[in-house]
């Protein structure tokens, strides 16, 4: 897909504004301005496919312990509660569309008008890089456990 | 009088947190039903008493304005107090879902917004009933 925007700077920023107060508002779960690289282990993915004014996708990726974490933090529970993959996934597709929901008026306009699909899983990191054009829009954000990858690809100009 | 709620969300950890969060409002509630699309949520309409809906937008089946449709369309529902709890963005589209009655709540709330919301619609509901009662 090929992504052209105003400006990558200014697209990122609203993305990684974006981002980080939903996970906030949403899982609790806190940005760190300045947290270090670390060499990424098991990873997943979430996409959400959208249309209105221009179409595209956002997908997040994340490794595959973050939606253990925004299961806990958004249903209050404890980690051995916390026993089914099917509500650490709804958790990372709820946190995808919410993400997607308040960043597309950010960029589009109040009045602008998006029907969002139903948010995806991707397990496997081959099909998820697939998903992702290299000129997507793209900000990495470090968490207190862990870290999110937030990519935003939209065909023709926004 | 207790209030019946019935959640309508695609997303089973949203109804979880959206109940958790009416249990902690001090509301006097009765039964919190749940549903996953549209479609389930006029199902539950026309089994349980329900007195107020909290509804996503974007859903499988059946979405939350296709069943805001139905229930205006159908008399026995047509009246009951709606709240959309969605991501939706869109001013154009809140207008249009406020000039049905609507109220709105943007996904992420804070408990407190939530609650100030419903509370609105209790407080016009059990004015509306004193009302009633007066006239009779």
């Amino acid at each position: 897909m090929k992504n052209q925007t105003k400006t990558n700077g200014e697209t990122n920023r609203i993305l990684s504004e974006v981002a980080a107060q939903v996970l906030e508002g949403l899982t609790f779960t806190f940005v760190i301005p300045d947290g270090e690289e670390h060499t990424d282990g098991p990873c997943i993915g979430v996409t959400v496919n959208f249309k209105g004014p221009f179409i595209g996708r956002l997908v997040l990726r994340m490794p595959e312990t973050l939606p253990a974490l925004l299961a806990e933090n958004m249903l209050a529970i404890t980690p051995e509660e916390d026993d089914s993959e099917e509500a650490r996934y709804d958790a990372a597709r709820e946190l995808a569309n919410v993400i997607c929901g308040n960043l597309l008026p950010k960029i589009a306009g109040a009045e602008a008008v998006f029907n969002l699909q139903a948010p995806t899983i991707v397990k496997d990191e081959e099909c998820l890089r697939k998903e992702i054009s290299e000129d997507a829009a793209h900000v990495r954000l470090f968490l207190e456990e862990g870290w999110l990858e937030v990519f935003l690809d939209v065909a023709g100009e926004i | 009088m207790a209030l019946n709620v019935l959640l309508v969300d695609d997303s089973a950890t949203m109804r979880s947190m959206i109940s958790r969060v009416l249990q902690m409002t001090g509301l006097p509630l009765g039964e919190i039903h749940q549903a996953a699309n549209g479609r389930e949520g006029l199902d539950m309409l026309g089994k349980h008493w329900i007195d107020i809906v909290l509804l996503d937008i974007n859903m499988p089946v059946m979405s939350g304005l296709e069943m805001l449709d139905e229930m205006r369309r159908n008399p026995n529902h047509a009246d009951m107090p709606v709240i959309v709890v969605s991501t939706e963005g869109s001013e154009k589209r809140i207008d249009e879902l406020r000039e049905q009655g609507v109220k709105f709540i943007r996904k992420p709330f804070t408990p407190e917004s939530l609650r100030d919301v419903v509370n609105s619609i209790v407080g016009v509901h059990n004015e509306e009933s004193n009302e009633n009662e007066w006239r009779d």
